[in-house]
């Protein structure tokens, strides 16, 4: 009898212990929204109901770059809309991917989110999770969206977001050691290619390559694809099936031209265990002659942690043409990657498509990144005439284009066939396959996608 | 034993004492770097200008105390919660007779094997429905859930190697189970708790998935948040970051430096039986 008691008691102090810490809890969920909508009171005074919106993004870094742009459209906004407070939830790329496939799945009550365009935002479309928008509003001297933008955002015709980069991958390079070391800056493939060997004889990193996160080699290569081929959309074409890798002869001189940068090591010692931050830091302390890398880093010519003797030298250069190729060298590999969706089960439809809407008008996001140099938009900008040489370089490249991609091929199939691919180009740079394996393996990931 | 013996193997404890210390210097060396002086040719390189302002970082914009206090919270809950239920089964499998004990012991015991990315949308799921999500209880739960399994193992394996009549004797003495479990066996146990505790101190401390996944709330969120505060897209501020994971792992360095001896003897206890 004494025992039973006792057990029962223990029983019933384990239930009330794990109840009150569940009340406890659920109680400061209620107590913080209330506090939140409490405090926008006080500071609004100003009509229209008090809101509070939910912005998902993949910028966790609110100091500095692309973080500090949102941060900064963010707080305009609020400053304007005083009724209006923004929740911002941030986290870093990968978890990002994750938590916004578990937010689908539950439906959560998201207002705005920052979503992948391709595959990854037609997965948000099939469930149904992000709203459709009408083009027409986005025409206009409002917001001056650069025409072709909204390829990857838009599916059966229909758009489900707004891109907020224009991104494409250039050659940056240091010309300081091009001169010092009297080696001409490279128009062709095989002039890159003698550059390289010649910076190698010196002592010199010719080209900083982030091999660990392998989608710069994808890229590469889709760049010796058009190059060779002159067609923008053979790549894709081949990723959505339409073409075949090992059939076509253009895949196979551009594999080959691959295997030569390997073979010649291009790329700078043990690239393949070069993440982002490494193969950036070897160019910008001027180990490295040049680096493969996109427009989003137009902020290096400002960036007053950098040497300045580097600062003062960074230029920017087209991808070289390919000798006997059909492509120009201005064609250029741009596509919008990254951008906002108006998310559908969102509580205040009305309150978060205004917001959006700031947001993506042509002098908040688009006139911030610029004027920061956190990156080039998707949207025609005023030059403000502050803009550093580098800058000016890249919107040469832009506004100079001849025909874009507008999708990277890597993200125009399924995340399983990026993986895939991924892997098959690791494999041909740190396990030296043959070029003939390469596109045998890139076909079986496009037919088993 | 000879003195040259005896000098060689100071010497050889010496370098095997550099090795293992050798991440702590790095840690402690790249935290005073900015950001541009990260991947030099040198392995450490001494700041000729130390950034203390990488310190100030993680604790301003890194959030560093409100994160502290939040880990602390959950790490302490969880691992009150992880021992005691390790204990009271530890208990019920070794001295206990009852039907199903093997069975309910291989259920217990596959929690070890389960990978919590495979509970991550389904556990996101459950705990929205139930408004666990961004509660402290929606991450003690899950880690007291992963915790108790290894626990339980190795609590089971200690009290095999207790003698019974030690129970005996005070079941004989008027004692009932639970004075048993709590007043005998678990002081006896206490090299074997010990590692449960700091085991499971390591794994909360340092867990960001499923933090990532069922908090959105910035006023709940743990120290691994912290570091990522400093990561933008594509490039991070890593000389910060180099400050958080400094700050991160002084607690956890006093917490082995206290245990240290009981979690050796924790490990190989009830590896042979006594």
């Amino acid at each position: 009898m004494n025992k039973k008691s006792t057990r029962n008691i223990l029983l019933i102090t384990a239930l009330a212990a794990v109840s009150v810490l569940s009340a406890c809890g659920g109680g400061n969920d209620k107590n913080n929204a209330g506090t939140n909508t409490g405090g926008g009171n006080t500071s609004g005074g100003n009509a229209g109901k008090e809101v509070t919106l939910r912005l998902f993004s993949n910028l966790p870094d609110r100091k500095s770059g692309q973080g500090l742009a949102e941060q900064m459209v963010i707080d305009n906004y609020v400053k304007e809309n005083p009724n209006v407070k923004i929740d911002i939830e941030t986290l870093a790329e990968e978890p990002f991917k994750n938590k916004l496939k578990a937010y689908m799945a539950s439906n959560e009550a998201l207002d705005v989110t920052m979503v992948h365009g391709g595959a990854e935002l037609n997965t948000l479309v099939q469930a149904g999770y992000v709203k459709e928008l009408d083009p027409k509003e986005y025409e206009g001297d409002k917001y001056k969206f650069l025409p072709g933008v909204y390829k990857s955002f838009t599916f059966n015709d229909k758009l489900y977001g707004l891109p907020r980069n224009s991104d494409y991958e250039v050659i940056y390079y240091n010309k300081k050691l091009f001169d010092d070391n009297g080696i001409k800056i490279p128009t062709t493939y095989a002039e890159l290619l003698e550059a390289g060997k010649q910076f190698r004889a010196k002592g010199i990193e010719p080209m900083s390559m982030n091999g660990k996160d392998l989608w710069s080699f994808a890229a590469f290569f889709q760049d010796l694809v058009e190059r060779v081929s002159g067609d923008q959309n053979l790549m894709l074409d081949a990723v959505a099936k339409k073409k075949s890798f090992t059939s076509d002869e253009n895949f196979t001189k551009a594999a080959e031209l691959l295997a030569q940068a390997r073979d010649t090591k291009l790329f700078q010692e043990s690239f393949m265990t070069a993440d982002y931050g490494a193969s950036q830091n070897l160019f910008t302390q001027g180990r490295a002659a040049m680096w493969y890398m996109g427009s989003w880093e137009a902020g290096m010519a400002t960036n007053d942690k950098l040497p300045e003797d580097f600062r003062n030298n960074v230029n920017v250069l087209r991808f070289p043409v390919v000798e006997g190729g059909k492509g120009k060298d201005t064609d250029l590999l741009a596509w919008n990657g990254g951008g906002y969706s108006l998310v559908s089960s969102s509580k205040h439809p009305e309150e978060a498509k205004k917001f959006f809407d700031y947001m993506m008008s042509a002098d908040q996001w688009a006139k911030i990144v610029w004027d920061t140099g956190a990156a080039v938009p998707a949207q025609k900008y005023e030059l403000s005439g502050k803009e550093s040489e580098l800058q000016k370089q890249l919107t040469d490249v832009l506004t100079g284009a001849t025909s874009t991609a507008g999708a990277i091929a890597l993200d125009s199939g399924t995340p399983k066939f990026k993986d895939d691919a991924q892997n098959v180009f690791g494999k041909f740079f740190a396990g030296g396959s043959t070029p003939e394996q390469l596109l045998a393996e890139l076909q079986k990931a496009a037919e088993t996608q | 034993m000879s003195k040259s013996t005896k000098t060689i193997l100071w010497v050889f404890f010496l370098i095997v004492a550099l090795v293992q210390l050798f991440p702590l210097i790095w840690l402690v060396d790249f935290s005073f770097l900015s950001s541009t002086e990260f991947y030099s040719s040198s392995v450490l390189k001494w700041p000729s200008d130390p950034q203390w302002q990488n310190y100030i970082n993680a604790w301003v914009d890194g959030k560093f105390l409100r994160y502290f206090i939040n880990s602390a919270f959950v790490t302490t809950v969880t691992i009150l919660l992880t021992v005691i239920l390790s204990l009271t089964l530890g208990y019920a499998f070794t001295r206990m007779q009852w039907k199903l004990r093997s069975v309910f012991f291989t259920i217990i015991l596959l929690g070890i094997m389960i990978p919590i990315h495979a509970t991550l949308l389904p556990n996101f799921a459950i705990f929205k429905a139930l408004g666990l999500t961004n509660s402290y209880l929606g991450l003690i739960l899950p880690y007291t859930a992963v915790s108790v399994p290894l626990g339980t193992f190795i609590l089971t394996g200690f009290m095999r190697s207790i003698p019974k009549a030690m129970e005996e004797s005070a079941v004989v003495d008027g004692a009932n189970i639970y004075r048993i479990v709590f007043q005998i066996i678990a002081p006896l146990t206490a090299p074997a708790l010990v590692t449960v505790i700091v085991t499971t101190f390591l794994n909360c401390w340092n867990e960001f998935i499923m933090a990532s996944t069922f908090l959105s709330k910035d006023s709940l969120k743990t120290l691994p948040f912290s570091v990522m505060n400093f990561a933008g897209q594509y490039s991070s501020d890593y000389g910060s970051q180099f400050a958080v994971m400094v700050l991160t792992s002084i607690p956890a360095i006093i917490i082995y430096a206290i245990f240290n001896e009981q979690i050796t003897k924790g490990v190989t206890a009830g590896a042979v039986k006594g």
